[in-house]
């Protein structure tokens, strides 16, 4: 896959992600490589620029196993960048899907 | 690439960036390798699934440093870069004293006519009482008591007009006041609020 358009909807599934519960970038980072196959790193310099934009908030928690973790937080802002880019996102899908179906059809 | 080896080259990578940002994410990443080895992966395995440090660096850049050029062309900065640039203050001031010549003129003609006005209803007023004496002054066939009332009224217009005058004098001092801050604001950049 391209990567410009990877890194586009890298950002829709780490917001994706952070709705259902806060993580600690290790753990966020592990669960999307996990399905998506793309370079770890890459996700910490995204984190950081989601939280610039107030898309996300930090806080730090004691763990069982060491220093405290950084985990991370959606704002409500970041809620709704999430469903501006869910919506992007689908727009773009169905307009390739009627793109493929069309030329099936000839 | 052992860890160390991956934290040399990704500052080097790293340099340009603002220094907040760069501390925060060398954070990210030392967090990352001590929760990596804490789960029994090695150096070599963690820097194998996180890209090489160019790569990282490369997304950080793309990420943070176009951030930095568009909070930069935000409008007031935008107007101050114009400010700056072509003298923007400079061409304001020529600008404005011709408006303020304008309407300084305006404002002394205004004065001047009523003036005039209070001076001709005061004449109004007297003539009728000095015109039997000064062969030059006639009444022109106006009844001498019409005249007289006349000249009170003419005169009462004056004075107002007299007045009304100092109400636009103020309200336009007022307004040049207003003017000249929002300069000085814009100039020294205390509109960033807005």
């Amino acid at each position: 896959m391209d990567t410009q358009f990877k890194k586009g909807v890298l950002e829709l599934c780490v917001l994706t992600y952070l709705q259902k519960k806060d993580y600690y970038g290790y753990e966020l980072v592990t669960e999307i490589s996990k399905n998506i196959s793309i370079s770890e790193g890459t996700i910490y310099p995204l984190l950081r620029r989601l939280k610039v934009d107030g898309f996300v908030n930090t806080y730090l928690r004691e763990s069982k196993e060491g220093p405290p973790r950084k985990y991370y937080q959606v704002t409500l802002k970041g809620k709704k960048q999430s469903q501006r880019l869910r919506k992007d996102w689908n727009e773009f899908n169905l307009k390739v899907n009627i793109l493929l179906e069309g030329d099936l059809l000839e | 690439m052992n860890k160390k080896q991956f934290f040399k080259e990704f500052r080097e990578e790293l340099k340009q960036l603002p220094k907040e940002d760069f501390d925060s994410i060398i954070e990210d990443f030392e967090e990352h390798f001590e929760i990596g080895l804490s789960k029994g992966r090695n150096e070599e395995e963690i820097v194998e699934s996180l890209g090489t440090p160019k790569t990282i660096a490369k997304h950080a850049k793309a990420y943070l440093l176009v951030r930095r050029a568009e909070e930069k062309s935000s409008l007031i900065n935008f107007l101050r870069a114009i400010y700056a640039t072509i003298g923007l203050g400079f061409f304001n001031l020529i600008f404005m004293s011709v408006i303020l010549i304008g309407l300084s003129f305006l404002l002394f003609g205004f004065f001047l006519a009523a003036g005039a006005i209070i001076f001709a209803g005061i004449a109004s007023i007297v003539s009728p009482f000095i015109s039997p004496y000064i062969e030059s002054i006639t009444l022109g066939g106006i009844n001498p008591i019409a005249l007289f009332f006349l000249g009170f009224g003419i005169t009462a217009f004056g004075l107002l007009f007299f007045i009304a005058n100092g109400y636009i004098a103020r309200w336009f001092y007022n307004i040049i006041i207003k003017y000249l801050k929002m300069n000085i604001k814009i100039i020294t950049g205390e509109l960033n609020e807005i």
